[in-house]
């Protein structure tokens, strides 16, 4: 008997992984000019953004697709925060995004502006209850 | 015979062809005292003038007689209460359209130095402090400040009503007649007229415009005509002065707002938070982008008003000037304190960061320019006026 259920707990985890590994290939490609997020806590979901223009002109505003590989039974997250800042000037953008949900796997932010050229660090934050998970990708704007 | 030249061979020639190109290039960009790196940052402070694109926010925007009407009235002193002030007394066009004083005086003097007029139009924000979001409402905001020109959407509407030619022009333009029930519609639309006039004062090309575009397209000789000085300036400028971070694209300012080590007390007891009061004004604003007197039916310009955020830092900020046509523009900075270029260079050479109040933000840092560097920085900036004198 113990030999049967091992059996079966056995081929239940072997399930799960093949299901989880071929939802993570399957989703989590992202051709260019996608740009992968780097992760900030863990564990963390892949994920990547999309900037609209794909060129970010100093001082006018853009947006952000925002994917996120989530297998079929993790859920919607809550909400999200996205902020972005300059490291070496230590101070953030003038105005607050606006976040909206695409789908189940996507958000999309308008109104962001990086008013000045140089290096800027986009922070996203994605909360289920209080916790969140967070990524970081680094922009250079000339 | 020679042999026929080998796909080696060839490959080589090509490389080496490639590379005396690209010395002479570089050997030419070093004789301008620029590197490439340089010259690339230089690039991006133009095309000037950018794409003219009609407001949509005001439905008389671009229009000939729009123009000519807001022009009338621009000049006409019984838009103000007691008739004494027009737009013209503060923005005087042979001033670079300014007043050449250190505070603005309209009917009474105010805390801050008038801002010129030209190049308005590819604002984002108006004012030092931003408080508007369109060049109509800030065009209004003159009519009506106490200590502008006191007055309101009655007066405004009987001095159109009593002059025959203004009325009739105003119906024409507007499709309506006066009528002392509409006086905030009358006020909108007269702030809609100084504006569109306001939007054909765009600055000349100037020495560093035609600098620029030869950088741009590699035309040494051209570029080498620039001054020397204020080659010098332009690499100080986008180099390590790192100015270009602030003041940067084709009108040389960012448009947004900056602690820059001024005092914001205007006297005992009274400060000017700049940006931060300006913001929450804006918000509050009757007549700002997402308003009812946007004639944009998408109010596509409406997302900065209502994203802006209010943050602690803005307290004592004020807009980051445009650097062109300066020549004509002084005293600088909000409160008129600097009198010349040089001291402007100066007081960012010697800045004193304890009291900046950027909350730990670390942007301006003394540049410790000397003496020499200070009048090349100088020598560029005045490159960028229309009137280098």
């Amino acid at each position: 008997m113990r030999t049967v259920s091992s059996c079966l707990v056995g081929g239940l985890v072997a399930i799960a992984g093949f299901a989880t590994t071929y939802a993570s290939t399957i989703a989590c490609d992202f051709p260019k000019p996608w740009s992968r997020l780097k992760p900030v806590t863990h564990p963390t979901l892949p994920g990547a953004l999309l900037t609209k223009p794909t060129k970010i002109t100093v001082g006018e505003p853009f947006s952000i697709n925002v994917r996120i590989c989530a297998p079929p039974t993790t859920g919607n997250f809550d909400r999200w925060t996205i902020e972005a800042t300059m490291p070496a000037h230590r101070h953030g953008m003038n105005y607050r995004p606006v976040v909206q949900r695409r789908d189940s796997e996507e958000i999309e932010a308008t109104g962001l502006v990086f008013h000045m050229p140089g290096h800027w660090q986009i922070d996203l934050a994605a909360y289920r209850g209080d916790e969140p998970m967070r990524w970081a990708l680094d922009v250079h704007v000339k | 015979m020679m042999a026929p030249p080998t796909s080696g061979s060839a490959s080589i020639a090509t490389a080496l062809l490639t590379m005396l190109i690209a010395s002479n290039v570089t050997s030419a960009a070093e004789g301008l005292l620029l590197n490439p790196e340089v010259i690339e940052r230089l690039v991006r402070h133009g095309p000037w003038p950018p794409k003219l694109v009609n407001d949509a926010s005001n439905r008389i925007s671009g229009r000939p007689k729009g123009i000519a009407f807001g022009e009338k009235l621009f000049f006409d002193r019984r838009l103000s209460i007691d008739k004494s002030v027009s737009c013209a007394d503060c923005h005087q066009p042979a001033r670079g359209w300014t007043d050449g004083r250190r505070i603005a005086k309209g009917l009474a003097v105010g805390i801050r130095n008038t801002m010129p007029v030209v190049n308005t139009r590819f604002n984002r924000w108006f004012g030092w402090d931003g408080s508007n979001d369109n060049l109509w409402a800030q065009s209004m905001r003159a009519i009506l400040a106490p200590n502008e020109m006191g007055a309101n959407g009655h007066h405004v509407a009987e001095v159109l009503a009593a002059d025959l030619v203004l009325r009739k022009e105003y119906a024409d333009l507007f499709g309506e007649p006066i009528s002392p029930k509409r006086a905030e519609t009358i006020l909108v639309n007269i702030g809609k007229a100084l504006a569109s006039f306001q939007e054909t004062l765009v600055s000349a090309r100037t020495k560093f415009d035609t600098f620029r575009d030869a950088l741009e397209r590699g035309d040494w000789e051209v570029a080498a005509r620039y001054p020397r000085r204020a080659r010098r300036g332009a690499a100080i400028f986008v180099g390590r002065g790192k100015c270009n971070v602030c003041h940067s694209g084709p009108m040389f300012t960012s448009g947004e707002f900056h602690d820059a080590g001024m005092p914001y007390f205007v006297r005992p007891g009274q400060v000017d938070a700049g940006r931060f009061s300006g913001i929450t004004r804006l918000k509050a604003s009757r007549w700002n982008l997402a308003s009812r007197w946007n004639d944009d039916p998408t109010k596509r310009g409406a997302w900065a008003s209502r994203q802006v955020m209010k943050l602690h830092r803005n307290f004592g900020e004020f807009k980051i000037p445009s650097l062109r046509n300066l020549t004509r523009t002084d005293p600088y900075m909000h409160n008129g304190s600097i009198a010349t270029l040089h001291d402007v260079v100066r007081h960012y050479s010697e800045i004193d960061t304890e009291r900046l109040h950027g909350d730990g933000e670390r942007l301006l840092r003394p540049l410790r320019l000397s003496p020499p560097e200070i009048n090349d920085l100088v020598a560029f900036l005045r490159t960028l006026s229309e009137h280098d004198e």
